[in-house]
């Protein structure tokens, strides 16, 4: 073993094995209970408005793909994207999504084409709802401002690993009186989110969200484990300021480095 | 030839690497052999561009044959992919004129960084609540803080804005941060597992 | 009866071109006419100026050039690389310039931009004192390959030479390099995460943004020192001594901010108003 890797390791361990019980937990049945999400509550009625406007409903998972750092994110969009996609073949909607990665396509029209016919309308799905202009971000943007230009949608959706391309979404959005959800975990959109967006969702809601939407028990376990190890953070984080406060940090350090 | 199309197939493909690559982190041990195959993920990163080349052509190949929406943009996308791919390799200098002359504007203008910005927050920045209020009210203070002239106006925008940076801004992005981390421990324990399929497509 | 059509109920395309026009005139306005409104140099740019002037007599520097278009256009990190430069020449260090931009080869072409426009190199020797492998694509994958085996990264310059062929690279090894320095339009923390566990100094410029998301690692020591936007380039030129773009665009930032400012006050007031009158 390394050394100054040791304590790591075993902290990764214990998380893989409380990780691993939880899942287990909540394959066997114990689901966890997740709290209510309000963008999720009333996402039917978002999508209700738009089928009694007749406007479509645009939907994007940002920058990030599935190959890169942020393919978790992404994960979670494309989660969320089938529910969005379920209840538009309900409401009989029109859903664009544009994605910035080329595999992103076959994945998405897959999912379009389940949630419509999940949904009752197997026969509005087309694979013209899929659209990919290129991996430049300009030129992605440039279809999205358009897109809104020229169709004018109901609603905005931008979940995933989002950019810079937040801000022209955001302002397009608003241009064309659209309600703007939004949800990404990164760090920078969080302000402009919260201020902009109708609904939004907050760092890690994005992920709980694709979890309770595809009522996934591994997801959903996953989700206890996270906030069991959030708290196990935490209490470090605590003893960690007693040490310090203590002037012991040297012995925190000492296990650190270990 | 089956057992390759399978879906365990592709998992094994993809956790074996992962769980070397940890084997190396935590204990050293093969180096040469974790760095080749860091190596190769940029290799495999290259080819995900070919794929998406592929992708563009597929999806406005077939949108000009059967002379489909905006067909015509889809002929403009074929003939400059074209000229800049064969001149970054014939001409340097045509490259590098296509760079600086057409696209860099182009980027320029969809960014439109400060236009885009102003009529976000013109249009839709409305404070609903008293959180929002004190959210502007912190972004006020951050925007005086960096611009020059804000401590010229009042010294007190750069104290109250390096406090906010200091202390609330730091907070939060520990806290989001480690929240990140924790979303990325638990998907990675997902793929070890072979219980997160995602990147498959289901 | 119809009512009275007010003056300000214009339609919204003519709106944001008045938004914009504006703007434009502000800033357009003081490009004429330069306000000369007084920069403080600020603890956090001194601190950045001397932990790249720390590095030791025949040290390493490696440079990642990460950031976005408006640095091509603008190339506002000259000063930078004309600190580097003099670093060359006063203390024989040695630079290493790389790319791993996520917007694409915009970042090698950031960095002949630079090295063709505005250093000056005499007394360098390419490949000798400095070399530049070009953009590489794989963004993290090229940082890790830096934080393993800086011999690894890439098999040429680039200008096609073999790394092997290059001399300041014969027996070069990561844990030879005494500073590392980046400049992202992203987050920071694919650099933090490569770079963090190499414990050397590590010097970041980007958006304020930007900053402000990696203020942790700032805190924690892992990032030793940051250029905060735009500010600390026209800062860092102040320490300096020679004026650029980026000290140029101080006087615009100012009045675009008010504005800006001004805008966001303007509307939220109209918005009161007009809820109040609904109610």
């Amino acid at each position: 073993m390394l050394p100054g890797k040791n304590f790591d390791l075993i902290i990764f361990l214990l998380t893989v094995a409380g990780m691993y019980l939880f899942m287990r937990k909540a394959e066997g049945g114990r689901l966890p209970n997740i709290r209510s999400i309000p963008l999720l509550e009333e996402l039917d009625s978002i999508i209700g408005r738009a089928a009694e406007m007749g406007r479509p409903v645009h939907y994007t998972t940002g920058y990030g793909g599935l190959h890169d750092e942020w393919a978790v994110m992404c994960v979670a969009g494309l989660a969320i994207l089938s529910k969005v996609a379920e209840m538009c073949g309900k409401y009989r909607v029109w859903l664009q999504f544009t994605c910035f990665r080329g595999y992103l396509v076959p994945i998405g029209q897959d999912i379009l084409k389940t949630g419509y016919e999940k949904g009752g309308a197997p026969e509005m799905y087309t694979p013209d709802m899929v659209t990919y202009v290129g991996e430049d971000q300009p030129a992605y943007i440039a279809y999205i401002m358009d897109y809104f230009m020229t169709e004018r949608p109901a609603v905005s959706m931008v979940f995933g690993a989002i950019q810079a391309e937040m801000n022209n979404i955001l302002m397009q959005a608003a241009r064309v009186n659209a309600i703007s959800l939004a949800g990404t975990p990164r760090l920078y959109y969080q302000g402009k989110m919260a201020l902009m967006c109708d609904y939004c969702l907050l760092g890690e809601e994005l992920y709980v969200a694709g979890a309770s939407i595809t009522s996934d028990p591994v997801h959903l376990g996953c989700i206890e484990a996270e906030d069991w190890f959030k708290m196990g953070i935490i209490a470090l984080l605590v003893i960690a300021a007693i040490f310090t406060t203590l002037g012991m940090e040297n012995v925190l350090q000492s296990l650190i480095n270990w | 030839m089956s057992f390759i199309k399978q879906k365990e197939f592709a998992i094994i493909l993809f956790v074996l690497p992962l769980l070397f690559l940890l084997f190396n982190y935590y204990t050293g041990i093969a180096e040469p052999a974790a760095s080749e195959l860091i190596n190769w993920g940029s290799y495999l990163w290259n080819f995900s561009m070919i794929i998406g080349t592929y992708s563009l052509f597929r999806v406005h190949g077939t949108n000009i044959a059967k002379k489909g929406k905006d067909w015509s943009y889809s002929v403009v996308i074929f003939i400059s992919f074209v000229t800049y791919f064969v001149a970054s390799y014939v001409s340097p200098d045509v490259f590098k004129l296509i760079l600086d002359y057409i696209q860099t504007p182009i980027m320029l203008t969809i960014w439109m960084g400060g236009f885009a910005t102003l009529t976000m927050v013109f249009r839709g920045a409305r404070t609903k609540s008293y959180l929002g209020v004190l959210l502007l009210l912190g972004s006020i203070f951050t925007v005086l803080r960096m611009a020059p002239i804000g401590p010229l106006i009042w010294p007190g925008f750069h104290t109250i804005g390096m406090w906010i940076n200091d202390v609330p801004n730091m907070a939060v992005m520990r806290a989001i941060t480690i929240v990140m981390g924790v979303g990325l421990i638990a998907t990675l324990v997902r793929e070890i597992l072979g219980k997160e399929t995602h990147y498959l497509g289901d | 009866m119809t009512e009275k059509k007010k003056w300000y109920n214009i339609s919204m395309d003519v709106q944001d071109s008045l938004v914009y026009f504006i703007l434009i005139l502000l800033c357009g306005t003081v490009v004429l006419y330069p306000l000369g409104i007084p920069l403080n140099v600020t603890k956090e740019t001194r601190e950045y100026y001397d932990a790249l002037i720390a590095v030791p007599e025949g040290g390493v520097i490696l440079y990642d050039e990460a950031y976005m278009v408006q640095s091509y256009v603008t190339g506002s990190e000259i000063t930078m690389f004309r600190m580097m430069f003099d670093l060359i020449r006063e203390k024989d260090v040695k630079l290493i310039i790389v790319s791993s931009c996520v917007d694409g080869p915009l970042g090698g072409a950031m960095i002949d931009k630079l090295l063709a426009e505005g250093v000056d190199k005499t007394g360098t020797t390419y490949g000798v004192d400095y070399v530049n492998f070009g953009w590489l694509p794989g963004f993290e994958l090229v940082l890790s390959s830096i934080s393993k085996n800086i011999q690894t990264v890439t098999m040429n310059d680039a200008y096609g030479t073999p790394i092997s062929q290059i001399p300041m690279m014969k027996d070069l090894t990561t844990a030879d390099i005494d500073v590392f320095c980046f400049s992202c339009s992203v987050s920071a923390d694919p650099w933090m995460r490569q770079w963090g566990p190499l414990h050397k100094p590590i010097l970041m410029s980007g958006g304020s943004s930007l900053i402000a998301q990696a203020m942790p690692y700032y805190e924690s020591r892992v990032l030793t020192a940051y250029l905060n936007g735009a500010r600390g380039l026209a800062e860092l030129e102040q320490i300096y001594g020679k004026f650029t773009i980026a000290t140029a665009l101080m006087d615009a930032t100012n009045l675009a901010s008010l504005y800006g400012i001004a805008l966001i006050l303007y509307s939220n007031i109209r918005y009161q108003m007009g809820r109040r009158k609904m109610q």
